[in-house]
């Protein structure tokens, strides 16, 4: 890497890395370390091909979504805990709103990285199917099936959804595999 | 609320938690893999989410709650407790060590080439997050008011930018500074993003001079004068002499830095004058501030001079002192485990000075240790049992690195000129530094750059 090099990659992390260190955060369920570990992997890896990358942000995007559940794969295999923790529980005085938000992220903790990763890109990073389905690296009709299962997850993980559920139109519709 | 809209805030919020690394894309450069220690299955971040919902609605900056750094809990290693300093001993300065020499969990950054640095000076949870040449700006004929110039540290370039503030505050975690327009008193408080260098304005009901951020890096305490307290006039005898105008110090406000609510509350009567610009302060665990007692300057305000310092509630109410406080001496003070204390204990009443008589021959005074050298000492005492267990020749403790470490001033040369010095990390029992600065000299005259010293 040449010095003008080095200065385009200083500036790319400079710029974007506060936008892939949310990406990260979620990716993780929120393990600041985890994401801390992932986005700097995968830095490392793009800043060896530097000069080779003409669009710096896709790439680093789907390399962090890859090495996450790849990761979570060997974790897996390890038999490690992917949640250890519950979240505490919120004082009465709090919102309803804000309770049941805790209640989600919890219950997002708990899905598996693929699972999380696919709600990631469609809802926070409001990615459409074709786009998701690329990253993934798998057909529309996955994105699709695994987004709707990792929705009824979450309504299983978290019961307390049901009562938006019922005042709105259901939109956690239940999948039959 | 539909489920869909709820997912979607849920993330947002969520990741408004996220922080970048100060120093990634060093780290990454340096072709430095992650650290696996660091990968801890199951230390989720879910346990923070409790507090995360007090923070609702029209977010200013991402939440900060999470900025005070994990280093010092989760990589800071763990020391056996010091055994009593044999006080019958000399103290001998410590041996310059290189930072392999020290834990590798300080990951020491040193920059002792340059001087004010270029690139970043750290160790273990401390670093410096940006420093200051002090100086002075003409008013006018005979009158001046201080003009510091601010070199805040960039984590997008790795070396300290000149700023035109006209002072600053970094936050701990090193993503957020609390910044203040050179115009002071300042009608509004900047929250400057690290990273990115765009600033949020956030207005004030009162004047601001000074700004210090909360120790968990939410809020920023904010101290109101009616003028800038630096101005001065009549500056005659070369510089000598001078008059201030009156000032006031109006109280302080509280910011929050997420939602950008700022609430003000004044403070005691007649704070501030000629003999106490000083600022309002952060006690040591954030829960409360606190002002300089203005009955010590000014003793027409009551009978009593003490206490030194007079404590608040955030929300402005008088309080008791805590137990447990910064040092009054500007020193480290407690360690981050709470067992040690650098500096005098505030809990130990220093021995009465000896009383000088005329009659007292040279070889009385020899005795009673007056004409002793006391030389440049620093102390570091077990907080349970009052014991000495640690003593360094340095000038001052500044900050603990960690619970075995403390970033110090050391003396050039044979301590000749107490103002001329350099930063050092120091052992607890001042066997072994490492420097971490160039020199720094004649640090009482304008010209001289300081430290801010911020957790990383």
């Amino acid at each position: 890497m040449d010095v003008a090099e080095e200065r385009r990659f200083r500036e790319f992390v400079a710029s974007r890395s506060p936008a892939l260190m949310r990406l990260g955060y979620l990716l993780t369920g929120g393990d600041r370390h985890a994401a801390e570990d992932l986005l700097q992997t995968v830095l490392v890896r793009a800043a060896a091909r530097w000069s080779r990358i003409d669009d710096p942000e896709p790439y680093v995007r789907q390399a962090m979504y890859r090495q996450q559940v790849s990761w979570w794969r060997v974790a897996a295999r390890r038999r490690e805990t992917v949640v250890a923790e519950a979240p505490d529980v919120p004082g009465r005085d709090h919102t309803h709103a804000a309770e049941l938000k805790l209640v989600l992220r919890h219950a997002l903790a708990r899905l598996t990285a693929r699972q999380r990763a696919a709600l990631v890109l469609r809802f926070f990073e409001d990615l459409p199917e074709a786009e998701v389905a690329q990253i993934m690296g798998c057909s529309v009709g996955t994105v699709r099936s695994t987004v709707h299962r990792s929705l009824a997850r979450l309504r299983v993980l978290a019961p307390e959804l049901a009562e938006l559920d019922s005042t709105h139109r259901p939109p956690f519709k239940e999948v039959t595999p | 609320m539909t489920p869909e809209s709820l997912l979607s805030e849920t993330f947002k919020e969520w990741a408004d938690e996220a922080q970048v690394p100060h120093d990634l894309a060093d780290r990454v450069l340096a072709g430095r893999a992650p650290r696996a220690s660091r990968r801890r299955p199951g230390t989720m971040a879910l346990a923070a989410a409790a507090t995360a919902v007090v923070v609702t609605g029209g977010m200013l900056v991402p939440r900060m709650l999470d900025t005070a750094p994990p280093a010092a809990k989760d990589t800071a290693p763990r020391y056996p407790a010091p055994t009593p300093v044999d006080t019958t001993t000399p103290v001998t300065p410590p041996t310059e060590v290189t930072p392999a020499d020290l834990p590798a969990s300080l990951d020491i950054r040193a920059d002792t080439g340059n001087s004010p640095p270029k690139s970043l000076i750290a160790a273990g949870r401390i670093a410096v997050s940006a420093y200051f040449v002090s100086g002075t700006e003409k008013t006018g004929k005979g009158s001046d008011r201080r003009h510091d110039t601010w070199y805040l540290y960039n984590p997008g370039t790795g070396t300290y930018d000149l700023t035109d503030w006209s002072t600053l505050d970094v936050a701990p975690g090193l993503r957020y500074a609390a910044v203040l327009e050179r115009e002071l008193p300042a009608r509004r408080v900047g929250i400057l993003d690290m990273a990115t260098r765009q600033v949020r304005w956030i207005d004030l009901e009162q004047p601001a001079v000074y700004v210090s951020w909360s120790p968990d890096g939410t809020k920023v305490l904010v101290t109101s004068f009616d003028k800038d307290p630096s101005i001065r006039t009549r500056i005659r005898n070369g510089g000598d002499s001078w008059n201030r105008p009156q000032v006031r110090r109006l109280g302080f406000a509280i910011v929050d830095a997420a939602s950008g609510q700022a609430a003000f509350h004044p403070g005691a009567e007649g704070a501030g004058g000629p003999f106490d610009q000083s600022a309002f302060r952060w006690s040591l665990d954030g829960t409360l501030v606190s002002e300089s007692n203005p009955a010590l300057h000014d003793p027409s305000l009551g009978t009593s001079r003490s206490p030194e310092r007079l404590y608040y509630d955030l929300d402005g109410r008088p309080h008791a002192a805590p137990e447990r406080d910064l040092d009054p001496g500007g020193e480290a003070g407690y360690s981050p485990d709470g067992r040690l204390y650098a500096g005098v204990p505030p809990t130990l009443t220093p021995a009465p000075a000896p009383t000088l008589a005329p009659t007292h021959s040279l070889e009385d005074l020899k005795k009673m240790g007056v004409l002793q050298p006391r030389g440049p000492l620093t102390f570091v005492t077990d907080v349970s049992s009052g014991r000495l267990v640690g003593r360094q020749e340095m000038l001052q403790l500044r900050a603990w690195a960690d619970d075995g470490h403390l970033i110090g001033l050391q003396c050039l040369g044979t301590c000749e000129d107490e103002f001329d010095a350099r930063l050092v990390v120091v052992t607890l029992d001042g066997s072994k530094s490492v420097r971490l600065s160039g020199e720094m000299l004649n640090s009482q005259r304008p010209g001289s750059w300081r430290p801010l010293l911020t957790r990383r």
